[in-house]
């Protein structure tokens, strides 16, 4: 070898081990995350509010912390912001509010891709949201929600309100209710039902069929028979108390078809839906679903005036992000969701006027969480709750947030704040943690929770996530909780699956899972019972604990927002962020796009599917506002 | 002739057989199944998924279920879609239309303007002529769909506030509206296949300009455009004939981003959204009428040679 390679063979091996010792170096920093938002998220960290010291609410002989009052100061500034501006509801109501008639929204929804001309499964038989947004604005319920926004509403308690039946009244031991339904509701003019009177038979065979052969008999187990005395009276018989019934026939899921349309076979319900909703349908093709204004719709808004206001909605399911948000900025569309922080930021940057929002109030924010599912039919660490709370203590929501959600989002509460807790809007992460102490950062004491455990050195686990979210939930998401584990000495074996759902619901996984959506749907006064009562309809895990099923059996009965519940609730509350059966993570908000001309329209996106569009009832179009389209101005018509 | 037309035919049918067989196996084969997307809005119970498993005939052996589906189709049933629950040609013959409107329209973009484009590069080679047809020609092939696709969309909505059209009709209920949201996405498939096409047309005339008959018909005095058009340009359009019969798949392809970008109910986006969602019916009866689509195109573009020169027979 001559002396000239040894000298580069040299310096090569020197570059060499260099590099080495460099990368070895590096390995042992913390690599700082990669987001585009890196310097907000500093910024937003630095100017937060500080989280407090927290307090246990499950320590004995000390005062649980009050959670009626949202702490709206420990809420990231950009969250702060705009909940002060519009408080929990995501629109103002307008003022003054005076609806202007006629019109046609133009919308995007997903409730079409993939489907064609048709809306897909029956949706009594099966769980099916893109059935349930066109039914629940073509059709109606026994009883509504109140959506608690939108100016015709009021403060929005979620209590259910008269739709087809105009009252109802209950006995005293709370098994019999009896609603009187009103005397205008007609079905729509089309086939097979033709325009004639919705009637108590009608909604005794809804209920039956459901009771029977909906995908949704296990909620209905509690209604033991439904009577029809005359043509306006429908009397509920329940089993037990049942304070929930009305909440329950107010589900977006109970929105009622007519028995003609199920008789004439899945094609009348999936191809031409009618029902007795503000809405009927126009025109349903491969890519439009055009609804019209039903000339015979039995609402009137507070004021009198006829609902709705809008001529017709057209849906059109428009695949391509680029090309929604190209018709958004030529005002073909106007209207659309983001459930990902990034385009919410391109779209507002590239898009100024329009009108950019959470989409929903609090109350919907729960249908979108990302949590923890341990099974607990097979034997592992997280048996012991020392295990589950540790875990849940190594996890930094707060930075997971920022990265992935610019900070906008809320945990997901395992009761329902807003119907059950008495707090009109969810916990931020530094809320949370204060009142629920196994939900703050703080890896030295989940160390020290492992070790007591008989976990000193952590353990391996098998997490299984999903692959389809976008935004928090994403896989990437989860990637940064698997970090934080590790700095506790949890490994673990992730295996992202597509067939994350179906695993879950068939109790698939061995270990733990990893997943977006909050199983409980819509029906939001059953989330805890649902999902974690021994034989609850969503208690995929396989949890059994006495104890909590008698907290839960016992709030059954209790009258639905009393203080008697309200405290009940409180101690399931304290009882499960105790035990983290099922630790939840994070929330991200939703956002709704909305063009200047569209007026007291929220919370009718697809986020939102769970508790239908029928806000849509209450919204209307100025066509004098800035940037209406020429091609679709319309002449107000005059009020009905 | 007829002999060949015949053995291309049976072959073609084996081609098709041999489709179904990877597509039936391959898609099963994919992770996740139909019944995770049927039921990712609220999670079922096992008992309940089964029963939609056992009902669709998921639950049987896949070659039980290959045989089963071979026998409908048949008989012509090619069974429901089992998202939209439809009949699955329905769902084709409502979106065939539109690929094929979309594809005729890139077509008759593509040919005239990449072989006038390829012919005048030819003739007039190493002119200006010649050099802005090449490089319309590199832009064209460099390129891709999507990216055209995309910024056209963005940049006409941002700076000529402009959008094509998002709700659908066909062209015998309203021609204009129709065109309107055809033309752009038809015009970006065209151009993209005219570049590939110019070049193979330019290189062909080249060759042939440089025969010998050519020679002696400049030779013999006739005209420019005798002598191009008459005894140049059928020869020179072999080769060229070949490579679009050849771009017909590539034409399919393109039309699902196309239709994606564009909002157009076509055959492209149905197959893309019965992949997503594991369709199976669907995804099998739509990659046979493509499989067949492209089997007897290329049939029909052998015989179409041999129209076009005479020295061809197939025997």
């Amino acid at each position: 070898m001559s002396k000239a390679s040894c000298r580069v063979a040299w310096l090569l091996g020197a570059t060499a081990a260099i590099t080495l010792l460099l990368i070895g170096c590096a390995k042992g920093e913390e690599t700082a995350p990669t987001a585009k938002v890196a310097t907000s998220v500093a910024t937003t960290a630095a100017t937060r509010a500080p989280a407090g010291a927290p307090t246990s609410a499950a320590t004995a002989g000390s005062a649980a912390p009050d959670i009626t009052k949202v702490k709206w100061d420990s809420f990231p500034p950009v969250m702060q912001e705009m909940l002060k501006r519009n408080g929990t509801a995501t629109f103002k109501r307008p003022d003054p509010y005076k609806p202007i008639y006629g019109g046609v929204l133009r919308r995007q929804t997903y409730a079409t891709t993939g489907r064609g001309a048709t809306l897909g499964a029956n949706y009594i038989k099966v769980s099916n949201s893109g059935a349930w947004t066109m039914w629940g604005i073509i059709s109606g319920n026994l009883v509504s929600p109140e959506f608690g926004w939108g100016a015709d509403l009021s403060t929005g308690t979620g209590a259910p309100v008269p739709d087809l039946a105009e009252s109802w009244t209950s006995s005293k031991d709370g098994t019999q209710w009896t609603f009187k339904l009103r005397d205008n509701v007609f079905w729509q003019d089309k086939a097979p039902v033709n325009g004639r009177k919705v009637t108590a038979a009608d909604v005794k065979w809804f209920l039956d069929t459901v009771r029977t052969q909906g995908w949704l008999a296990d909620d209905a187990k509690t209604v033991s028979s439904v009577e029809i005395p005359d043509e306006r009276t429908v009397v509920i018989n329940t089993s037990k108390p049942f304070p929930d019934l009305l909440d329950w026939l107010a589900t977006p899921m109970m929105v009622m078809a007519p028995k003609e349309c199920w008789d004439a076979g899945d094609k009348c319900i999936t191809e031409s839906p009618v029902g007795f909703g503000a809405y009927q349908l126009r025109e349903l093709t491969l890519s439009r679903w055009a609804l019209e204004r039903n000339p015979k719709y039995h609402m009137k808004d507070r004021q009198g005036n006829q609902l709705p206001y809008m001529d017709g909605i057209e849906f059109i399911p428009v695949a391509d992000p680029a090309t929604r948000d190209a018709n958004l900025r030529t005002g073909e569309l106007d209207y659309e969701t983001y459930r990902d922080q990034a385009s919410w930021l391109n779209i507002k940057n590239s898009i100024p006027n329009l009108q950019l929002e959470f989409a929903g109030p609090a109350k919907t924010i729960t249908l979108m969480g990302d949590w923890l599912a341990f099974n607990y039919k097979n034997a592992g660490p997280w048996q012991d709750k020392r295990v589950r709370q540790a875990l849940s203590m190594a996890i930094n929501r707060q930075r997971i947030c920022d990265i992935a959600a610019l900070g906008f989002c809320v945990v997901q509460s395992p009761i329902n704040a807003e119907r059950d807790l008495g707090r009109p809007f969810e916990f931020s992460i530094a809320e949370m943690s204060e009142v629920a102490p196994y939900y703050k950062y703080d890896p030295e004491q989940a160390k020290k929770l492992l070790a007591d455990a008989g976990y000193p050195n952590g353990f391996s686990m098998e997490v299984i996530t999903g692959t389809t979210a976008k935004g928090l939930g994403a896989v990437e998401q989860w990637l940064m909780v698997f970090d934080d584990w590790k700095k506790i000495g949890v490994n673990v074996n992730h295996k992202p699956d597509q067939n994350a759902a179906t695993l879950l619901g068939g109790g698939g996984f061995s270990q733990a899972m990893g997943f977006g959506y909050n199983l409980s749907g819509s029906r939001m006064y059953q989330q805890a019972y649902s999902l974690l009562y021994s034989t609850g309809a969503a208690n995929f895990i396989g949890l059994k604990d006495p104890t909590l099923d008698q907290m839960l059996d016992a709030r059954v009965p209790m009258p639905t927002a009393s203080k008697e519940r309200q405290e009940q609730s409180r101690k399931i509350f304290d009882y499960i962020n105790e035990q983290m059966y099922r630790p939840t993570l994070w929330v991200g908000m939703v956002w709704e796009a909305t063009q200047p001309w569209v007026v007291n329209e929220t919370c009718g996106s697809d986020s939102c599917a769970n508790i239908t569009m029928r806000t849509l009832n209450w919204t209307w179009l100025d066509p004098s506002a800035k940037g209406f389209p020429a091609s679709r101005k319309f002449e107000p018509r005059s009020k009905p | 002739m007829t002999q060949y037309i015949i053995r291309r035919i049976l072959l073609g049918l084996l081609v098709l057989w041999l489709v179904t067989l990877i597509t039936f196996f391959t898609t099963r084969l994919l992770p996740g199944d139909v019944l995770d997307r049927l039921f990712q809005d609220a999670l079922a119970r096992q008992s309940t998924i089964e029963t939609v498993r056992h009902e669709l005939g998921l639950d049987r052996p896949m070659y039980t279920q290959y045989f089963v589906w071979m026998g409908a189709m048949f008989r012509g049933d090619f069974g429901n879609s089992i998202m939209s629950g439809r009949p699955v040609m329905t769902e084709i013959k409502e979106r065939v239309p539109v690929t094929l409107e979309l594809g005729m329209m890139a077509l008759l973009i593509a040919i005239p303007m990449g072989v006038l484009i390829g012919l005048i590069s030819a003739v007039r080679q190493r002119s200006l002529a010649d050099y802005g047809g090449r490089a319309f020609a590199i832009v064209g092939l460099s390129f891709p769909d999507f990216f055209m696709g995309t910024v056209v969309v963005l940049y006409a909505s941002k700076y000529l506030g402009y959008a094509t059209p998002i709700h659908f009709k066909y062209i015998w209920d309203a021609p204009r509206e129709n065109l309107e949201m055809v033309y752009i996405p038809a015009l970006i498939l065209g151009l993209r296949m005219s570049a590939n096409s110019m070049r193979i047309m330019r290189s062909s005339m080249l060759e042939v300009l440089r025969q010998d008959y050519i020679r002696t018909a400049w030779a013999k005095g006739l005209r420019e455009q005798w002598v191009i058009g008459r005894h140049a340009v059928k020869n020179a359009l072999l080769p060229v004939v070949t490579v679009l019969g050849g771009q017909l798949g590539i034409l399919l392809g393109g039309t699902v981003i196309m239709e994606m970008l564009f909002t157009l109910p076509g055959m492209g986006r149905l197959a893309l959204d019965a992949v997503l969602y594991r369709d199976y019916p669907q995804i099998q009866a739509v990659v046979l009428i493509m499989a067949s689509f492209i089997v007897f195109t290329n049939l029909a573009v052998d015989i179409l040679y041999s129209y076009l020169d005479p020295r061809i027979s197939y025997k």
